[in-house]
């Protein structure tokens, strides 16, 4: 799947639990779920189980950990994939 | 070092779907999903042990200077005592134990760790100012002359004319409430 494909998906997966609609203006790897989309910290967990519902992958919790960024998120689901 | 952190439970009811598919599961430890599901009330004590890990994870954060992470299930509730307006608890990090108070109300919990000295949340964004107005009170300094940044960890920090105050305090908002913890006796 390519960069863009992705990206475009986690768009749409994290539009619901956004509370900041203008940081989707510039939605880009270093957007910050929380610090830019102001997504509540309860809502990543919501987001993070989407993410495995659409790309069918399982995300651990040591990838969780690190999840922040959408760019973060591109590089776990990236590398679940290779290794799927 | 403390944490606080407060739920708007009409806003926690709307917004999250705890029996969702893998929800308890990503964020509470077998024991604390075994506690929720058991309880009177599953949603109230999912957001009670969830309050306490977020008070903690700010505390440590800021003990620690980490950059954030997510991670709940790296904190653990235990020694749960439930009162009617009150709970305590322990949440543990690594090696270490953080007890903690929560008060709980009908439309909000408020959990903060155990170390806090003044504790305080309302139905106005005006936290930021109460807390200023507090240091201000209790230090006996200029409410002008104080101020809260960010570091580029995203962790607050007060100051006075421009300099760094070792003041511990937490800030938490969710829906229509913000809430401080403060201690002004620790260094």
């Amino acid at each position: 799947m390519k960069e863009k494909e992705i990206l475009e998906s986690l768009k749409k997966i994290v539009i619901p639990y956004v509370q900041r609609k203008e940081g989707l203006e510039d939605f880009n790897e270093k957007t910050d779920f929380i610090k830019d989309l102001e997504v509540n910290s309860a809502n990543l967990v919501d987001v993070i189980l989407d993410v495995e519902d659409e790309f069918d992958i399982e995300i651990d919790n040591d990838s969780m950990d690190g999840m922040l960024t959408v760019g973060d998120a591109k590089n776990i689901i990236e590398r679940k994939l290779a290794s799927a | 070092m403390i944490g606080n952190d407060i739920i708007d439970l009409n806003l926690a009811h709307r917004e999250s779907n705890w029996q969702r598919h893998g929800f308890l599961q990503k964020l509470f430890t077998k024991d604390e999903q075994n506690f929720i599901v058991n309880s009177k009330n599953s949603e109230l004590s999912l957001w009670l042990l969830w309050s306490m890990k977020e008070a903690v994870y700010k505390a440590v954060q800021r003990k620690y200077k980490l950059d954030r992470f997510y991670n709940p299930k790296q904190f653990i509730c235990s020694q749960l005592k439930l009162g009617l307006n009150q709970a305590s608890g322990a949440v543990s990090f690594r090696e270490e134990v953080f007890e903690t108070v929560s008060d709980l109300f009908p439309n909000k919990i408020l959990s903060y760790t155990a170390n806090t000295e003044f504790s305080f949340s309302s139905e106005e964004k005006n936290a930021r100012f109460l807390i200023l107005q507090k240091v201000s009170e209790g230090l006996g300094i200029p409410l002008i002359s104080l101020n809260i940044h960010k570091n580029e960890q995203g962790i607050p920090f007060i100051t006075y004319n421009g300099d760094i105050l070792q003041i511990p305090f937490s800030l938490s908002h969710h829906g229509i409430y913000s809430a401080y913890a403060l201690s002004l006796n620790m260094s």
